[in-house]
């Protein structure tokens, strides 16, 4: 006999993930106890300066891009019942295929000599050289996994680091930018491929707005008074110089595009309704007429080419006009991240694209505690890398321990609540 | 009047809106085996749960020998004297008798000690109940029989005076289940009382003393063995009367659909699976393949289906040969119901209308491009799930809810309502309820009737009695000559399970 105990789905994608969540919080506030600071600053530094500031939204935006393809990189393989832990090097991967071709239009193999195509070509070009770098870089892991049974967790570690040696390897080679040697990076991206971004419109705006300034000082007006004669005006300027950098860009909407095409795919299809029944019964998949073999492999590749779309983001889509290069760095951390966003969003893209908010705004966090910190009184003096214990805590509060609140929702629910309407018990009686 | 053993008073426990067990009463007496009978689902496994302190009922009280016992743990359920002995068993495989048996009672930091006493223990527990079993015997070498005796001396050793058994003959040969009611029966001569669940009526007739109905989570009423019928049991547990016996008219057989030939199998392991196993499969006949659970059947299964190839042979349906992919065979018209529902025919985590479109997610019928026609397929379950009586008929469930009945029906309508010509049946009625037996039984000849060729694999000896029109039994990976069923008897059918044919000659082509 079996029983299952059900949560309504209010309580279980909502209200556990939230307390799963504040305990994270909680337990992040205590190291910033232990280490002599303030939590409650470093709390209101994310209302103010991330969740209340524009350029926070902006930058959260920015990050969690990247995090809704490589948390849809984590969880297409889950639902294969494969784990995906090598997002980082497949994302490098996707950045190096980009890149390469980038690179032989710009004629960086051919002495100078490229080939000039208008960018609504190239820019689809790059993103699918993205695509095809990650799953290339997975597939190696995919067919072991799939043919020969070694773990991808194992694989997928080590290609990680594989991945890190060849990126170097390039960038201080084959790839790197010959006007500046000694920095492992690429020569910067020509600006038409660059992704829309919503910097783009401030910095169109701010062209204006300078030449009006100028005319007022031109006028003899002092700063001060422009100020205070035209509020409009200054708070226009004001925001436009503070968001001319902000690196939101096109690809947030081509992330929840494919957000939906994910769940299409693995809801709707019956290449999607072959992954989870591997993921939940390979005898039953086999007999289902499923190849087992090739359809893990194809789902690891699959899985690398979502990971390795993150670097589009990165590397076209950066809000920083120097820093539209290939770098050692990667997804600078993301892919890594990426598991978490898997893990809290349930391997669902709407959990996913949620989560990747939200964790994209705690990356975002980490640069305000480091930048700003610094600035106030008294000093904030906690290192960017607390967020990384945060999302530790996220990941070992929503995965490892995720049944301990469950739990908790459960005997509140059942002893407290009388359990009406939360927690349902369902019993299947297999044998009784 | 004997001891009570077990007196159980007031017995209630719900999940969420389902009463899986209502204000039942169960007073056993000691030295007794008293059965228990009910349909899936009926809650038996609840009770017993609740008895092995797995469950907190919500109401009611029990008494082991007199004194109260809380709910709460299997601890406190042990040191009362219950032991347990589950339908799956719970044995370390790559342990040794005598290490299994010692589990969770080392009693001390060093195994040695625990090692001694367990081993003397156990000699005196095996002269005593004529339970012989070798101490260092890896468990996973030795037959499911021998390893359930394990399990009962682990109960016993661990001090047990009451003894559950939850259908502790469903992976027994018949030979084995009368070994097993051997030791039972010496077990309460002994002083054991003996709680036995089941839903084969024949066990209860034969072995118990008295028996308890349970039918929807309510006691019905309990026997005196020596007072009752097979047939008024089964009316107690259904509700209705039953038909015990199949109803069926002589095959009209015409020409061969399935024809197997000189087939081996030898597995990754370079274990010979399958010898020499040769037999044919005319149109409108049901075609039964006996044998105990284990002898070759579940791998011929495998390669009918086309999930696994074969190491030489040959094999044709309607005159081609075999395809060689699941896939293949399903285009040449075979439809296969698998051994084990759970782990093959249906994706118990899929809702019903995905795991009712399993092995044709990607025909034309249900995908258009790739995209499946979930709005059809839904509908198509729907109607499917009322004409096979699947209980609740609601496709978007999830398919673990389904009972074992209502799964096997699910996976029944899937292959049948394709009319496939050839049907590869196993196991139809495991674990099904006898509501249930009945119906997949009449789907079966009426589907015979209808033409196809069936080839039905079961080992539960009457099933391919009354069902089949002619037989083959398996042992070993060897397969039988073919017998027209009605000159076969249990006993005659029992030996060539046994393996007693001549295994020389291709098998399986003779009558």
């Amino acid at each position: 006999m079996s029983k299952s105990r059900e949560l309504h789905p209010v309580i279980n994608f909502g209200l556990v993930p939230l307390l799963q969540l504040i305990l994270a919080f909680l337990v992040v506030g205590l190291l910033i106890v232990l280490i002599g600071e303030n939590p409650v600053q470093a709390v209101q530094l994310y209302v103010t300066d991330v969740l209340m500031s524009q350029v926070g939204i902006g930058q959260s935006i920015f990050y969690a891009t990247t995090l809704i393809f490589t948390g849809m990189a984590v969880a297409l393989a889950f639902h294969a019942g494969l784990f995906n832990i090598g997002g980082e090097g497949q994302g490098m991967f996707g950045g190096i295929g980009l890149t390469f071709v980038a690179l032989i239009f710009m004629g960086h193999f051919t002495g100078g000599v490229g080939f000039d195509l208008p960018g609504f070509i190239i820019v689809p070009l790059l993103f699918i050289a993205a695509a095809i770098g990650g799953a290339a870089w997975a597939a190696i892991p995919g067919y072991l996994q799939a043919y020969r049974g070694s773990h991808l967790v194992i694989t997928t570690i080590m290609f990680n680091a594989i991945a890190f040696s060849i990126i170097l390897f390039l960038l201080t080679g084959w790839f790197q930018n010959p006007d500046n040697p000694g920095d492992p990076k690429s020569p910067l991206l020509p600006e038409q491929w660059w992704l829309w971004k919503v910097g783009d419109y401030y910095q169109y705006r701010l062209v204006d707005l300078e030449a009006k300034y100028k005319a007022f000082k031109d006028s003899g007006l002092s700063v001060p008074e422009i100020r205070d004669q035209n509020p409009a005006f200054w708070e226009a300027r004001a925001q436009a110089r503070s968001m001319k950098n902000s690196a939101a860009n096109v690809s947030f909407l081509f992330a929840l595009l494919v957000a939906v095409g994910f769940w299409f795919f693995v809801w709707r299809t019956k290449w999607g309704y072959a992954i989870r029944s591997i993921g939940f019964n390979q005898t039953a998949a086999r007999y289902g007429g499923v190849n087992v073999p090739r359809t893990m492999f194809m789902t690891v590749c699959l899985s690398g080419a979502l990971a390795g779309l993150a670097s589009t983001n990165i590397i076209l889509g950066n809000g920083s006009d120097s820093e539209h290069v290939l770098r050692e760095t990667g997804l600078v951390g993301l892919g890594f991240v990426g598991i978490a966003v898997a893990l809290m969003g349930r391997n669902h893209p709407f959990g996913i694209v949620i989560a990747a908010l939200l964790f994209g705004s705690l990356f975002q966090w980490g640069e305000v505690i480091q930048l700003k910190g610094q600035f106030l009184r008294p000093k904030l003096n906690i290192d960017k890398e607390i967020v990384v214990a945060l999302q530790g805590l996220v990941v070992l509060f929503t995965g490892a321990l995720s049944l301990m609140v469950v739990w908790a929702v459960r005997w509140v629910a059942e002893n407290l609540l009388g359990g009406v309407g939360l927690a349902k018990e369902i019993e299947t009686g297999e044998r009784a | 009047m004997r001891e009570i053993a077990i007196e159980l008073s007031g017995i209630s426990k719900s999940f969420g809106p389902v009463q899986a067990n209502k204000e039942i009463n169960l007073s056993v007496e000691s030295g007794t085996i008293h059965g228990i009978v009910g349909e899936n689902g009926a809650g038996k496994s609840t009770l017993m749960s609740i008895l092995y302190g797995f469950y907190m009922p919500d109401e009611g009280s029990m008494r082991v020998f007199g004194e109260p016992l809380d709910f709460n743990s299997s601890e406190k359920a042990i040191e009362a004297g219950i032991g347990m002995v589950h339908q799956h068993f719970m044995l370390g495989e790559p342990f040794t008798v005598l290490e299994n048996i010692i589990l969770g009672a080392e009693g001390g930091f060093m195994l040695s000690g625990a090692m001694r006493h367990a081993r003397e223990t156990l000699l005196d527990l095996s002269e005593r109940y004529g339970l012989t079993v070798n101490p260092d015997a890896v468990i996973s070498s030795l037959p499911v029989g021998v390893q359930q005796r394990v399990e009962i001396l682990k109960a016993l050793y661990r001090g047990a005076k009451v003894l559950i058994l939850d259908e502790p003959t469903g992976v027994l040969t018949p030979q084995e289940a009368d070994a097993l009611f051997d030791i039972l029966r010496s077990l309460k001569e002994q002083g054991t009382t003996i709680l036995l669940i089941t839903h084969k009526l024949h066990e209860i007739m034969d072995v118990t003393d008295r028996v308890s109905v349970i039918r929807r989570g309510e006691m019905v009423g309990h026997r005196e063995i020596a007072q009752t019928s097979p047939e008024e049991l089964a009316e107690m547990m259904v509700g209705r009367k039953v038909l015990l016996e199949v109803d069926k008219t002589p095959a009209q057989p015409r020409g061969t659909a399935l024809s197997v030939s000189g087939l081996n199998l030898v597995d990754d392991r370079g274990v010979q699976r399958l010898t020499n196993v040769s037999f044919e499969v005319k149109a409108g006949e049901i075609f039964g393949v006996a044998g105990v659970s284990g002898n070759g059947q579940a791998q011929l299964l495998e390669v009918l289906s086309g999930m696994e190839a074969p190491t030489s042979g040959t094999i044709t349906i309607g005159g081609e040969p075999l395809g060689r992919t699941p896939n293949e065979v399903r285009l040449q018209s075979m439809g296969h119901v698998p051994e084990d529902r759970q782990h093959m025919g249906l994706v118990t985590a899929f809702p019903a209308w995905e795991s009712g479109i399993l092995g044709f997610q990607a025909s034309a019928l249900y995908c258009d491009r790739g995209a499946m026609k979930t709005g059809l397929i839904k509908e198509e379950m729907g109607r499917l799930m009322e004409k096979f009586d699947v209980r609740p008929p609601n496709p978007l469930l999830g398919t673990a809810k389904f009972s074992g009945g209502n799964q096997q029906k699910i996976v029944l309508a899937r292959e049948i309502d394709k009319a496939p010509d050839v049907l590869l049946v196993g196991q139809p009625t495991r674990g099904v309820d006898i509501g249930a037996i009945e119906f997949i039984h009449r789907q079966i000849i009426a589907m015979r009737d209808a033409g196809t060729a069936i080839l039905l694999v079961s080992v539960e000896l009457e099933e391919v009695l009354s069902l089949s029109d002619r037989v083959v039994a398996m042992f070993d990976g060897y397969c039988s000559d073919a017998h027209v069923t009605a000159d076969m008897d249990e006993r005659s059918l029992g030996l060539l399970m046994a393996g007693e044919f001549d295994r020389t000659q291709t098998g399986g082509m003779a009558a």
